[in-house]
This record gives C-alpha cells, sequence and structure tokens, in this order.
C-alpha cells in the first residue's frame, strides 16, 4: 500500500474536523442567512442532523472494510469495470473540492487582508507548503492537525465570549416567520461541505483502533455541526439578519467588531490565523487524498511520483477556471452540491447497499 | 550537497524579506476623523483631520504651556470629488501619501448630505476592508464640517479622543445616544425601524454633542432635544442613565440620577389595529435637594418615586410624539411587532409609514429610589 503510517482516533477526529470547517464557517453562514434570514441557524441544526448521517454512512461503510480504503474495495463491490468508474468518481471528488478549496483560501486572504498581493501567491503558498506535507505523508499531517484543533476551538470560543457585551438575542425573532421552507431550501450549498466527511473512507484504514472509527466520525460531525450553530446565532445576534446577509464573510466581521474596554479590540488578525492554517490543513488533506487515491486507482507502489504533476496543476487550475468572487460564490452556492453530493453521499450510500446485498464483509 | 542547500536558504532569503501588502508608517496618512460633505456642482467634499503621530508621541500632547500656542496633533486636508472614494483619492494629490483608514474612528455627516440621504455614501465605507463597523456615526447640526473639524480641542489631542471620551460618560450625561456604523446599517436596513445618530454642534468654538439626528431610513428628517433624547435613550439606550430634575409638589427643586433602567415594548393588536404599550422599570437616587422637605421621610420617598416616574414618562412621551411627527420608527415599533406577531406584521408593513405615525403608544414608568447619599436630612439654614 502506497502509504504505511497509522493515525489514532483522535487525529481522525481532528482530521474529519479541518475536513470540513475552514471554508464552510467563512462561506455558510452569509449563504444561509441570504435565504433564511433570522432563522439561518437552524439551517445548521438541519445541516449537523445531515453531517451526522453522512458520518454514519461513511464510517458504517468503511468499517465493512477496515483494511481497505473506498478506491480498493469499490471493484469488489461493484464489478471491476464499475468499480473502477466509482473510484474515478472518488478521484474527481478530491480533485475538484480541492480547486474550490484552493481558490476560496486565496481569495478570502486577498479580499479581507491583503488586496494588493495577487492571488497567485498565496494559491502558491498554499499549495507549496501542502506538497511537503504530502510528501511527508500521512503521519505529519495528521499530528499537523491534531496540534492545531485545539488551538481552532480556543480562538472560536474566545471570540463568542467578547461578542456577548453585542448579543441580542431579539435578533433571532420571529421562529419561521416564512414557515419552515426557506430554512429547507438554506440547506442545499451546505449539503456538499457536511458531507465531506466522506474522506473517512479513505483514511479508515490507516486508523490504529478500527473499533473507534464509527465513533470518532460522528464526534466530528457534532463538533463542526455545533461550532456552526453557535457561530451563526452569535453573528445573528450581534448584526441582525439584514446585515448578516449582507456580508461576505459574515464570522470575520464579528471578529472585527469585537472591542471590550477599548483593549480588546479587531480580533480579526485571530480568525485570519486560523483561516491560513485551517485552509492549509484543508488543502493538505484533499491534496493528499487526491494523491493517494490516484496512486491506488493506478496501482502505484508510491504516490510520491504524482505529487509534483498534481502540485503543478492545483496551482494553476484554480488561478485559471475561475474568474472572479461572485462566479465562485454563484457556483459553490448552486453548483457544486448537485455535482458533488451525489459522489460524497449517494456513492457510498450505493456501495453500503450493494455490499450488504452481497453479503460482503471483511 | 552543503554548498547547494546553503545557496537555496539564501535564495530563499530574497522572498522572505516581506510582506506585499507592507505600508510604512512614511508612506500613509492616518485619519482619525473623517468627515463628508456636499460641495458644490454635485460633488462631495470630504475632510479628514490626519494624525501626526510624531505630536501624538511627544511626552504631553495637550498640556504643556509652550508660548507659541500648543501645536496641534493633526492637520485638516480636503479634497473634493464625484464620490467619496473619489474625494478620497484626490486627497493624494494634497498630501502625497495616500490616506489609510484603519484609524478612522469617527465619521461625521454634513446636515446638507443627511437630508438628501447617506446610504449611497455609506457603501464604501463598509466596503473596504480597512474600515470598521465600530466607527462611530454623527451628524453636523447647523455647522460646516470644517468648522466643527477646525475646532478648539480642550483636553485631548484631537476630536476623535473627545468624542470617544464622551461617548465613555454617557451614562453619567445621559444625553449622548452613541451610534455606530453597525448599528445605523442595521436599523436601516431593517423593515419597520429607522437609524439615529449623535448629533454635533459648533458652540463658541468648540465642539459639543447637541442631541440626536433622526433618520427615516438614510434621509435625515430632524433633530431630538437633550430633552428628547433622555427621553428616548430611557426607552431603548443600552444602559441608560443621567440626571433628572423634578420637584416636591411645593415647588422645591429636587434632582435624582437613573442608574438603571429596563424597558419593554410591547405590542397589542384589537381588530387590526395596533398599539403600543412603552414599559420601563427604573431604578435612581437622590442627589440634591435645593429645599428644606426631607427626602428621606418614607411619604417624601414614594412621593420622589412617583415624580421621577412621571418625569421619564414625559420625557419619553415627548421623544415618541417627536418620532411620530417626523414618521421616523427610531424606537423599532414595526420590528417590535415583527418579532412579537410576524402575521399581523405582513398585513400592515405595506403601509407602516401611514400608520406609524398615528399609533398609540402609552408609556408607563415605575421608578423606585435606592440611595440618597450621605445625608439624612437637607442642609438648611434655621
Amino acid at each position: 500500500m502506497p502509504e504505511a503510517g497509522k493515525i489514532s482516533p483522535g487525529q481522525l477526529l481532528a482530521l474529519l474536523f479541518f475536513a470540513v470547517f475552514p471554508t464552510s464557517l467563512v462561506f455558510l453562514p452569509g449563504a444561509a442567512t441570504k435565504i433564511a434570514q433570522q432563522d439561518s441557524w437552524l439551517t445548521f441544526v438541519l445541516l449537523t442532523l445531515w453531517g451526522m448521517l453522512s458520518a454514519s454512512l461513511q464510517s458504517t461503510l468503511a468499517q465493512r472494510f477496515p483494511q481497505k480504503t473506498i478506491i480498493q474495495y469499490a471493484p469488489l463491490v461493484l464489478g471491476k469495470w464499475l468499480g473502477k468508474l466509482a473510484a474515478f468518481a472518488v478521484i474527481f471528488f478530491f480533485f475538484t473540492v480541492n480547486l474550490f478549496v484552493i481558490r476560496q483560501f486565496a481569495e478570502f486572504i486577498v479580499n479581507t487582508f491583503m488586496s494588493r498581493t495577487p492571488l497567485a501567491v498565496f494559491i502558491f503558498a498554499s499549495v507549496v507548503l501542502s506538497t511537503w506535507t504530502v510528501f511527508l505523508g500521512l503521519e505529519v499531517l495528521a499530528r499537523a492537525n491534531e496540534v492545531l484543533f485545539p488551538l481552532t476551538l480556543f480562538v472560536l470560543v474566545f471570540i463568542f465570549a467578547f461578542s456577548l457585551p453585542d448579543l441580542d438575542l431579539k435578533k433571532l425573532l420571529p421562529l419561521f416567520e416564512n414557515g419552515p421552507l426557506p430554512v429547507v431550501k438554506s440547506t442545499y450549498p451546505g449539503l456538499l461541505f457536511f458531507s465531506e466527511f466522506f474522506v473517512v473512507n479513505l483514511l479508515f484504514p490507516f486508523l490504529n483502533q478500527p473499533a473507534q472509527g464509527q465513533k470518532t466520525a460522528l464526534k466530528a460531525a457534532a463538533w463542526v455541526g455545533i461550532l456552526h450553530v453557535l457561530s451563526t446565532i452569535t453573528i445573528l445576534a450581534v448584526f441582525g439578519p439584514a446585515l448578516t446577509a449582507r456580508f461576505l464573510c459574515p464570522f470575520l466581521d464579528l471578529a472585527r467588531y469585537i472591542s471590550l474596554a477599548g483593549i480588546v479590540e479587531r480580533q480579526e488578525a485571530l480568525v485570519a490565523t486560523v483561516w491560513v492554517f485551517a485552509g492549509v490543513l484543508k488543502v493538505t488533506l484533499y491534496f493528499y487524498s487526491t494523491a493517494l487515491s490516484l496512486a491506488q486507482l493506478l496501482g502505484l507502489k508510491s504516490y510520491h511520483p504524482l505529487i509534483f504533476p498534481l502540485a503543478a496543476v492545483f496551482i494553476f487550475l484554480p488561478l485559471f477556471i475561475f474568474q472572479s468572487i461572485p462566479q465562485l460564490c454563484t457556483l459553490l452556492e448552486e453548483k457544486t452540491s448537485p455535482l458533488l453530493t451525489p459522489i460524497s453521499f449517494g456513492l457510498p450510500l450505493l456501495l453500503l447497499v450493494a455490499a450488504a446485498l452481497r453479503r460482503q464483509r471483511e | 550537497m552543503k554548498k547547494t542547500a546553503l545557496l537555496v536558504c539564501l535564495f530563499t532569503l530574497v522572498f522572505l524579506c516581506g510582506c506585499w501588502d507592507r505600508r510604512e508608517l512614511n508612506e500613509v496618512a492616518f485619519i482619525a476623523v473623517a468627515g463628508i460633505d456636499q460641495a458644490p456642482a454635485e460633488k462631495l467634499r470630504l475632510t479628514g483631520q490626519i494624525v501626526l503621530p510624531r505630536q501624538l508621541l511627544s511626552p504631553s500632547p495637550a498640556g504643556g504651556t509652550s508660548t507659541g500656542g500648543k501645536e496641534k496633533a493633526f492637520i485638516l486636508a480636503t479634497a473634493e470629488g464625484e464620490t467619496a472614494l473619489e474625494a478620497n483619492r484626490n486627497l493624494i494629490k494634497e498630501l502625497g501619501r495616500r490616506v489609510y483608514w484603519d484609524h478612522n474612528r469617527v465619521i461625521i455627516i454634513g446636515e446638507r448630505l443627511a437630508r438628501q440621504g447617506i446610504a449611497p455614501f455609506l457603501d464604501i465605507f463598509v466596503r473596504t476592508p480597512e474600515a470598521r463597523l465600530r466607527t462611530l456615526l454623527v451628524v453636523a447640526k447647523e455647522a460646516e464640517i470644517e468648522e466643527l473639524l477646525a475646532a478648539e480641542e480642550k483636553l485631548d489631542p484631537n476630536l476623535a479622543k473627545t468624542l470617544e471620551n464622551a461617548l465613555h460618560w454617557r451614562r453619567a450625561s445621559g444625553k449622548i445616544k452613541d451610534v455606530d456604523l453597525k448599528e445605523f446599517l442595521e436599523l436601516m436596513g431593517t423593515e419597520g425601524s429607522d437609524p439615529v445618530a449623535s448629533a454635533v454642534t459648533l458652540q463658541d468654538k468648540t465642539l459639543t454633542f447637541a442631541g440626536t439626528a433622526v433618520f427615516k431610513k438614510d434621509k435625515l428628517v430632524g433633530w431630538l432635544s437633550d430633552f428628547e433624547t433622555q427621553g428616548f435613550l430611557y426607552a431603548v439606550g443600552k444602559k441608560p442613565g443621567g440626571i433628572i430634575t423634578t420637584s416636591f409638589p411645593d415647588g422645591e427643586k429636587v434632582v435624582l440620577e437613573l442608574t438603571r433602567a429596563k424597558s419593554k415594548i410591547i405590542p397589542e393588536m384589537k381588530k387590526n389595529k395596533v398599539s403600543f404599550i412603552i414599559r420601563t422599570s427604573a431604578e435612581g437616587r437622590f442627589r440634591e435637594t435645593h429645599g428644606s422637605a426631607n427626602p428621606t421621610e418614607l411619604a417624601n420617598w414614594s412621593l420622589l418615586e412617583k415624580e421621577m416616574a412621571a418625569k421619564m414618562e414625559k420625557q419619553i412621551k415627548a421623544a415618541v410624539d417627536k418620532a411620530q411627527g417626523l414618521g421616523a420608527d427610531i424606537f423599532g415599533l414595526g420590528e417590535v411587532l415583527h418579532r412579537k406577531d410576524p402575521k399581523a406584521w405582513k398585513t400592515l408593513k405595506e403601509n407602516w409609514a401611514e400608520i406609524y405615525p398615528t399609533v398609540e403608544v402609552k408609556v408607563k414608568v415605575t421608578a423606585r429610589l435606592r440611595e440618597h447619599g450621605v445625608l439624612r436630612a437637607p442642609v438648611v439654614p434655621r
């Protein structure tokens, strides 16, 4: 197998957390509020359930084949050619998600902090950094995630705590003003983000305690979901739905708005810090997943020969296939969910049903 | 091998030497207070207090008794343009530096511009990543921006500091409403509420707060006096305070201080007709008497509590009447109804502009006095 490393359940938790969290927190609260108004925190309650469902589906499937990645067991379940097709879809998923993540990462920095620096600089920097990490293997990436996970939690709690003086929970009323429909509708862009726990299908065989796998995946989904709900409640209670829906990235504005006795001010630097490492972690994870799954599909002994070509693609494609930030946002709001959720949710469901019918298990 | 590694390291240094977006202190100008108003020929005039870091560093910027008058800690710069952004960039022509908005604390809007509507001009102050939603928003009342910004500073090295300090003491003053960009934009962007901003004016060459500017959405429509501002703050202010002058029935003047107040606005629907009750419960402190009646006698004490409630009711009512007269829903009555009874709001919101001025608003205040200072009986000559 191209990867010999082992990871602990704690590391898997962090990996799965960062597989979803960074880009979704930046993008989703604003997008959901646009549709659901003051009910958008309920959107994330729904999405939490969706995330837990997705995580439990993925891990149930992975547990059937604890020694194999999805690329390896798909042909066993679906037959050689269909299996290869499924493996190809999986690679397409990791690859496409990564294109979006890389561009989002760079766009965020350029639009909020460093407007005079070219986008290419951040794309280049993030991909180069992740190339090095992918080169070093899964264990290194897992340890980086493990270290930065508590730090991220700390920053979030810090921002919640210092937003308390500006909180006005009345702004969350009235509940279900236009019925539950807008809330359901506004989960649409989030469907993809909250099914990105899909990577567990690739990481599961490297877990040193496979028995803990499912619990860990569910835990990760719960963490991600609850933090989104809390963030959105805080954002809404500070800014109200009218302003929140107008912000590019409401969470950043929340951090910027913090002011405590004129001493604790402008905490956006904290958000920027978390964004930079969390963004790079997500890029690295999807880079790694693309490389590993491609190597397994091609039957290579090591994924190392694939790293540099992939890095070149990851630098150039995000620069050229996206033209502008409104285009990127529209794609994320309308197109990515129908394109990629069938792979991240539909495919595992299909595999699980097929494996159950054929009573396959390892 | 080692040599190559060393060379690579050295080569890397070239790219590690700094940040693309760096801005050196001597290349930019920090604006601390920005004023915008209309200029002739459909142009906007942007006037800014540009900080002189040198002066801020000197040991006692505002103090000292130098004979030639103290040196100012800022300079004024003015530029015109068709938009605020153009005016801002035109400042470069005059200053030779780009103006940096990160440290802008206050935006003063000229009265002419405010009456016209300020939404088109606020966009840039929120869109640019440098700007902050904590920036204070004030309106110049009966004064030109240039005069206001050139006003004599009394204690602080610049105007931004003075305004911020005044806001720090707003509870003691009781007559200042602090409004930042976020609050203004939020209320402006919400159906069923209208924003306000603090008004400032020029008095004997000094800038001073002068009540509250009332907006209808983004257009200035009138002013609340100090008296009405107090009433407004009792009802919707965050932690209101301030002193309340009233009297015993025999006409002896007494002064009470408001220490705590909590208000609730309750909508009531009756046969498709909406009315509101503003319920305020206040706590206060006895501060001063000009007469001989002893406030600590319980009969007097409860009499004073009633007087306090009555005065507060009068002030809140005055603010409500003024706001309804101006057609500006600054108490957010529409939004209160929206939150409490969204169905009723849906039927009323189309015509809210016509309904609001005629809506019945009742005011009910209950007041409790808790302390009276270290005198048990007033000091009186015998």
